[in-house]
C-alpha cells in the first residue's frame, strides 16, 4: 500500500520514480508530475492547436491517460518522450477532427502573452526557461528549410508526404531535410550542454 | 552497406522519432528495428532529442480548473477501485453489541413463534381445503347421478305418455264401437268363410242411409307382416276397397268402415288376404264373404 508523500519528498524524485508511485495508485505522485510538466504540455498543446480551450482539454486528458496507463509505462524508458507522445497524439486527433492544421510558424506570441502565467515554482520556472532558450537556440542554428520541416512534422502533425505536398517539394528532399535537421539538432543540443538522455 | 542505404535507414528513424512516418514506410521501419539493435538505440536517442522540442513552445500555466477537474476524476477513479467501506469500529459498538444481541434474540424468538403459529394455521387451512375439495367432489357426483336419474325418469315419462295416448286412443275407439253396435236401429250382417275348413267369421253393424259401419272379426289366423286383410264393398258393378286390418293373437279384429256413400247402397262385402302393398283383388285369396 502506497503511503502519502509530502510534496518536498516527491519533488526530489525523478519522473520515472514518480511513475512507479503513480502505477501503485499514488495520486500525489501524479499531482507532482502535473505540477512539474503541465506548463510545457499546455504550451505544446497551445502551439499545435492555437486555442486555449482545446489545449486545456488536452492537458487534462494527457495526465488522465498517464494515470490510467501508468501500468504500461516501462520503468527503464524515459518519461518525457512517452508523455509528450501522448500530448502530441491528442493534439493530432484534435487537428484531424477540425480538418484544419495550423502551421508551425511561431505566430502564437500574442495568444500566449494574453494568458496569465501563474507559475510559482521559481526553480522549475528557471529550468524551463533555460531549457527553452537552449532548444530555441539549437533550432535557430538549423538551416531554415530544415527547421521548417521539423516544425511542420512535430508541431504541425504532418507526415513526410503531407509536408512534401504542403511545400510542393519532392518527397526525397523532405526526407533528407528531416534526417539532416534532426541530426544537427541533436549535435547542437550537445554543443549547448544538453544531453537529451539526461534531461 | 552503401551510403544511400544508410541514409534511407536514418531517414526512417528520424521520421519515426518525429512521428511523421508515412504508413507505407511502417513495414520497412519494423524490419529495420527487428534486425538492427543499433537502429533501435539510435531511434531511442532521436526520440529523446525530439522530446525536447516541446520546450521550444512558450510554456504557460493551464487554468487551475484543469488541475481540479483532473484530480476529481482521479479521486472518483480511486473511490471506484477502493474496497467497500468496513463497518464502524468495534470500540463504538462495544456497549451496543449486547443490546443488539438481546434485541436480535427477542426478534428471532418472536419470529420463531410467529413462524410456528403460521405453520399451524397453514396446516389447518390445508386440511379444511382438503375437506372442502372432497365435499365439492361428492356434490359433483351426486349432481351427475341425479342428472342420470332425471334422464331415465324423463324417458320413462315419455314412454308412459305415449302409452297413455295409445290407451286413450283405444278407449275412444272402443267407445265408438260400443256406442255404434249398441245404438238403437242398428242392422247386422254376417260374413262367412269362403272355405269350408276355415272357422273365421265377421259381423257387420250398419245403419241404413249412413256411410259408416263397424265390422267385428273373429277366428282369422294372424298373417305375416308383409300381408294384410282387406275389406271390400261391391254394388254388383264395381268393388271398392274400404280398409285393411290385422288380427291379434286370438284372431280378433275390429274395423270401422267409411264408405264413399251409404252402406246399404252396396250389395256384397268380402275380406281378402293380400300383399301389404298391393290392392289388386284378382291376385288375392278371398277369406270371408257376405251379402247386405
Amino acid at each position: 500500500m502506497v503511503q502519502p508523500h509530502d510534496t518536498a519528498r516527491l519533488a526530489r524524485l525523478s519522473d520515472e520514480a514518480l511513475m512507479e508511485l503513480v502505477a501503485a495508485g499514488d495520486s500525489a505522485a501524479l499531482a507532482q508530475l502535473y505540477d512539474r510538466h503541465s506548463r510545457v504540455v499546455y504550451g505544446l498543446a497551445l502551439r499545435m492547436l492555437g486555442a486555449a480551450e482545446p489545449a486545456e482539454e488536452v492537458v487534462q486528458e494527457t495526465f488522465w491517460r498517464i494515470w490510467k496507463r501508468s501500468a504500461t509505462f516501462q520503468a527503464n524508458s524515459a518519461f518525457l518522450p512517452w508523455m509528450f507522445g501522448i500530448t502530441r497524439n491528442l493534439c493530432i486527433d484534435e487537428l484531424r477532427r477540425r480538418q484544419a492544421r495550423p502551421m508551425a510558424a511561431g505566430s502564437d506570441d500574442d495568444l500566449l502573452s494574453s494568458l496569465p502565467d501563474q507559475q510559482q515554482n521559481v526553480e522549475q520556472a528557471t529550468i524551463e526557461t533555460e531549457r527553452r532558450r537552449l532548444i530555441t537556440d539549437a533550432l535557430a542554428d538549423l538551416p531554415a528549410d530544415q527547421r521548417e520541416v521539423i516544425e511542420l512534422a512535430y508541431f504541425g502533425g504532418l507526415s513526410q508526404r503531407e509536408i512534401a505536398d504542403h511545400l510542393q517539394s519532392p518527397l526525397g528532399t523532405i526526407k533528407t531535410r528531416i534526417r539532416l535537421g534532426l541530426q544537427k539538432l541533436k549535435q547542437a543540443l550537445l554543443h549547448y550542454g544538453i544531453d537529451p538522455h539526461d534531461h | 552497406m552503401h551510403d544511400s542505404d544508410r541514409e534511407n535507414e536514418q531517414s526512417l528513424l528520424a521520421a519515426a522519432a518525429l512521428g511523421s512516418l508515412d504508413p507505407v514506410d511502417l513495414a520497412a521501419l519494423e524490419q529495420l528495428l527487428n534486425t538492427s539493435p543499433t537502429a533501435r538505440a539510435e531511434l531511442q536517442q532521436l526520440r529523446e532529442t525530439v522530446a525536447l522540442l516541446p520546450y521550444a513552445a512558450p510554456p504557460a500555466t493551464p487554468p487551475a480548473r484543469v488541475r481540479a477537474r483532473l484530480m476529481e476524476r482521479i479521486a472518483a477513479d480511486q473511490a471506484q477501485r477502493a474496497p467497500v467501506a468496513r463497518p464502524a469500529s468495534s470500540r463504538r459498538t462495544g456497549w451496543l453489541a449486547p443490546a443488539m444481541v438481546a434485541i436480535l434474540a427477542v426478534v428471532v424468538f418472536f419470529l420463531g413463534g410467529l413462524t410456528v403459529s403460521l405453520q399451524g394455521q397453514v396446516a389447518t387451512l390445508a386440511e379444511t381445503n382438503q375437506q372442502l375439495a372432497a365435499a365439492v367432489n361428492d356434490l359433483r357426483q351426486a349432481v351427475a347421478a341425479s342428472e342420470a336419474q332425471q334422464a331415465q325418469l324423463a324417458a320413462q315419462l315419455t314412454r308412459s305418455e305415449q302409452q297413455i295416448a295409445r290407451l286413450n286412443e283405444q278407449i275412444a275407439h272402443e267407445r265408438l264401437l260400443v256406442s255404434f253396435v249398441s245404438a238403437p236401429g242398428v242392422a247386422t250382417r254376417e260374413l262367412r268363410p269362403a272355405k269350408a275348413n276355415l272357422a273365421a267369421r265377421g259381423e257387420m253393424y250398419m245403419y241404413p242411409g249412413e256411410s259408416q259401419a263397424v265390422v267385428v272379426f273373429s277366428g282369422l289366423p294372424p298373417l305375416q307382416p308383409d300381408r294384410v286383410y282387406r275389406f271390400w264393398l261391391s254394388d254388383g258393378v264395381q268393388r271398392i276397397a274400404a280398409g285393411t286390418f290385422q288380427v291379434d293373437a286370438a284372431g280378433l279384429a275390429t274395423l270401422v268402415v267409411n264408405a264413399p256413400r251409404e252402406v246399404n247402397a252396396f250389395t256384397e262385402v268380402m275380406v281378402t288376404v293380400e300383399p301389404a302393398t298391393d290392392a289388386v283383388p284378382g291376385e288375392v285369396e278371398v277369406i270371408l264373404t257376405g251379402t247386405l
